[in-house]
């Protein structure tokens, strides 16, 4: 069971933060005497938040617009304020720490996911093309679920011996509000009542997902993250040892 | 004599039932334990109480732990 969107906005409302707020004065010093090999993981990692956050920043207004109960689309809105506020801190980041280069520092795989998988998703959800559950399958359970659930523990983990306080406590705030829109992107497929191949595309989808960081995520993180989404799936009656559980049919028999 | 509410053993009684079908939220991500439901994937059965779930049990929809869960009525739905 997961909890309904009067949950989501209230805490969604209490865990509002400053992007701004966050000192980076001392990372942006410390950053040149990191070694090479270290500044190049994390590069890797930064400017694919960079580009990431911008992108779910700029791609949720149809989620809203296409949802059919008030209380739902004021959650997407108030998650969209939270990816501007990701997005703020990441730019922030970047322009301390990469130098404007971060465009050409990010995963092949995912300026692919963010820049081109994304808006096509988002853009066709608009235009009635598609509906709300692949839209959340994608954005949700894949993209925040699998993606960026492993990059950020990636970079938690690197930088837990306080190389760079500033940008690990904004990840660190970043991650806590990617826990509760998995979860609320849970609740929606749980109401949305999704079709069987949507369902089969997710349990299909945490190897790739969890490998678009490259070497950059270390091999026990992507593993950790795919364990995640499927017992999150399963939470929810997807259960991969069923090739094809249906939670909705599952409920109603 | 006792009034039927106040015999002893019924306070006891009164709370574990509730405890037995008493919902927790994870505070991180809006995942709720239902004691009826349980976590099969996690190893947890039907009808275990949320205070019987071993310590390393971890919320099934974003990994937190146990101490991040509280009891909750009310889930917003």
């Amino acid at each position: 069971m997961i909890a309904g969107p009067r949950h989501f906005a209230a805490l969604a409302g209490r865990l509002r933060w400053d992007p701004d707020a966050l000192d980076l004065s001392y990372d942006a010093s410390r950053w040149p005497k990191l070694p090479p090999a270290r500044r190049a993981k994390l590069s890797t990692l930064l400017a694919g938040f960079w580009i990431a956050e911008y992108a779910v920043a700029e791609q949720l207004a149809p989620f809203a617009a296409v949802a059919d109960d008030p209380a739902v689309a004021a959650v997407f809105a108030a998650q969209r304020a939270d990816e501007e506020r990701h997005a703020r801190l990441f730019d922030r980041i970047a322009a301390g720490m990469l130098g404007g280069r971060a465009r050409g520092l990010a995963p092949p795989a995912v300026i692919e996911l963010f820049e081109r998988r994304l808006p096509a998703t988002a853009a066709a959800l608009a235009a009635g093309r598609t509906g709300l559950a692949d839209g959340v399958a994608l954005y949700h359970l894949i993209l925040e679920g699998i993606v960026l659930s492993a990059g950020q523990r990636a970079l938690l983990d690197d930088l837990a011996d306080g190389a760079l306080p500033g940008v690990r406590a904004g990840v660190e705030l970043v991650e806590r509000d990617e826990r509760w829109h998995v979860g609320f992107g849970l609740r929606c497929l749980l109401e949305l009542r999704p079709e069987r191949r949507v369902l089969a595309s997710l349990l299909d989808a945490g190897e790739s997902a969890a490998s678009a960081w490259g070497p950059a995520v270390p091999a026990q993180i992507r593993t950790r993250a795919v364990v995640q989404h499927r017992r999150r799936l399963a939470a929810i009656g997807v259960l991969p040892g069923r090739a094809l559980g249906h939670a909705a049919d599952d409920r109603a028999a | 004599m006792f009034a039927q509410e106040d015999r002893p053993g019924d306070a006891l009684v009164r709370s574990r039932a509730v405890a037995e079908t008493q919902l927790w939220i994870c505070e991180l991500c809006g995942y709720v334990y239902d004691p009826a439901e349980g976590d099969a994937d996690g190893g947890i059965k039907p009808g275990m109480r949320f205070e019987d779930i071993p310590g390393d049990w971890t919320c099934p929809v974003c990994g937190a732990n146990k101490d991040d869960f509280s009891p909750q009525d009310d889930i917003g739905l």
